[in-house]
């Protein structure tokens, strides 16, 4: 695992068919200094995840044809597993593990920075 | 009817079925001990009156006599269904039976009672109903979180954009933002406790100490209570064990927490006091504070209702719920100066053992 990282060098892989929820957390985390990509599309999601290496993929649970579950095996089936994020519309508290980490929307925003701090900060296991 | 009538039929007593004899009219002249049972009217009071009056009132006699017409001994008619005085819900068959050895009876009547079968079906139909109703309401309040989410997540952003603006003419827009996400955030709070009410859910039964429950509630409660001013303690007593769902008791503990420190928050008295106590084969848990109190005819266990400018009207609802699923029980008493609520809860976990 890479050490303490700043955020403008963390990367995250934003993946929500919903639109406006896309734009808002892109645009509100580039406004912090991280360097975000964000996709509506659930195989572009997984070609850039497996493409790009993101040190973060936050993702719609439910995007179309897929459930939290299956993104979580599809990502780790594309390499060194990134932190992932779950966007969940019901409390997704048996999707979690050690990778995998759940928020229930509407989102708190303050949880979502800290989960990305203490990524930012070190090791996940710190 | 006539002793002799009846000698020799012993058998058509032990049935369970219901029989009756009928002369070419529709007269009552044989009636066995499960028609007694059934009616409450004995076969001595039931001779000579007539089967459609008591059997099917109300229905048109017309077509069962003309059924009776078309049975014949080796092709009974029916299956017809009527329900008979006491509105028990008989299925009955024809058959005619002129041989026989008893003076005038032609035909012969027999019932099975589907009364129990058919409420147990209105109650799985009722059942089957409110879990589809549930599901279907847990599938929209679902899809609801997703726009919710990406209104407030722009609501966020548009903050942040403003708060970048050093123009204080942007003041107004700003407040308007907050307000938004303060009324989108009450709408998520809503579609939880909402689903919590509708939407059937298995109650997991432990055996918990309920008073260390009503202290995870107290301590839930604290911010709250020390917010509006008001002190919130347990009263001391021993452990009260009874097996529960934990989490959900706590919960509707919780609300009647919430609802009791609202009330204290508006009056003098900014007490309220929660007591737990063991009743044999109960355990009671009561909320008192000294506020306001409620109408009496208020229906304040109905979803919506509420008297507080900006709540759900779904607190008790939801203790409403937590009490049926464990088979016990809320109740609201309004004394001098007192408002208490108790939710009283069976030590076994009743319904759900």
């Amino acid at each position: 695992m890479p050490g303490a990282m700043s955020p403008d060098k963390m990367r995250s892989l934003v993946i929500s068919p919903f639109a406006a929820e896309r734009i808002a957390l892109a645009e509100i985390l580039r406004s912090e200094g991280y360097e975000v990509i964000a996709v509506a599309d659930r195989s572009e999601g997984l070609a850039l995840a497996g493409a790009e290496r993101p040190d973060a993929v936050i993702a719609d649970a439910q995007v179309p044809g897929l459930d939290g579950r299956a993104l979580v095996r599809d990502l780790a089936a594309r390499g060194p597993m990134p932190c992932v994020i779950l966007l969940c519309p019901r409390s997704g508290r048996a999707l979690e593990s050690e990778d995998v980490t759940c928020l229930t929307k509407p989102i708190d925003l303050g949880a979502l920075h800290q989960l990305l701090a203490r990524l930012a900060a070190g090791p996940r296991a710190a | 009817m006539t002793d002799a009538a009846i000698d020799g039929l012993d058998v058509i007593d032990g049935l369970e079925l219901l029989i009756c004899g009928l002369d070419s009219h529709g007269t009552i002249h044989v009636f066995n001990r499960p028609c007694e049972r059934l009616t409450g009217i004995s076969r001595s009071d039931a001779a000579g009156r007539s089967w459609l009056d008591l059997f099917a009132p109300g229905e048109r006699g017309d077509h069962v006599v003309a059924m009776w017409h078309q049975a014949r001994p080796d092709a009974p008619t029916g299956p017809y269904e009527a329900l008979c005085t006491n509105s028990r819900s008989i299925r009955w068959h024809f058959c005619r039976w002129d041989r026989g050895r008893i003076p005038g009876v032609v035909l012969w009547a027999v019932g099975i009672d589907l009364t129990r079968d058919r409420e147990a079906l209105v109650r799985v139909r009722e059942v089957e109903r409110v879990v589809a109703l549930g599901n279907l309401v847990s599938g929209l309040t679902h899809e609801l979180r997703n726009p919710l989410n990406g209104a407030l997540l722009q609501l966020a952003l548009a903050e942040r954009s403003l708060a970048r603006s050093r123009d204080e003419a942007v003041a107004p827009a700003a407040a308007a933002i907050e307000h938004a996400s303060v009324e989108i955030r009450r709408i998520s709070t809503l579609l939880d406790d909402f689903l919590v009410v509708v939407r059937p859910q298995p109650i997991r039964l432990e055996r918990c100490d309920v008073r260390a429950l009503a202290e995870r509630a107290l301590d839930r409660g604290q911010p709250k209570a020390t917010a509006a001013g008001v002190s919130i303690a347990l009263e001391p007593s021993s452990e009260a064990i009874a097996a529960v769902d934990g989490s959900r008791i706590e919960t509707a503990v919780f609300q009647l927490l919430a609802n009791a420190i609202d009330a204290a928050a508006e009056s003098a008295d900014r007490e309220v006091r929660v007591r737990v106590r063991a009743l044999g084969n109960a355990v009671a848990i009561e909320v008192e504070d000294h506020g306001a109190g409620l109408p009496s005819d208020a229906p304040i266990f109905e979803p919506f209702y509420t008297t507080k400018q900006g709540g759900t009207g779904l607190g008790l609802a939801i203790v409403q719920r937590v009490a049926d699923d464990h088979g016990g029980r809320i109740h609201h008493e309004q004394r001098p100066g007192a408002t208490v609520f108790r939710l009283e809860l069976p030590i076994t976990g009743g319904v759900a053992s």
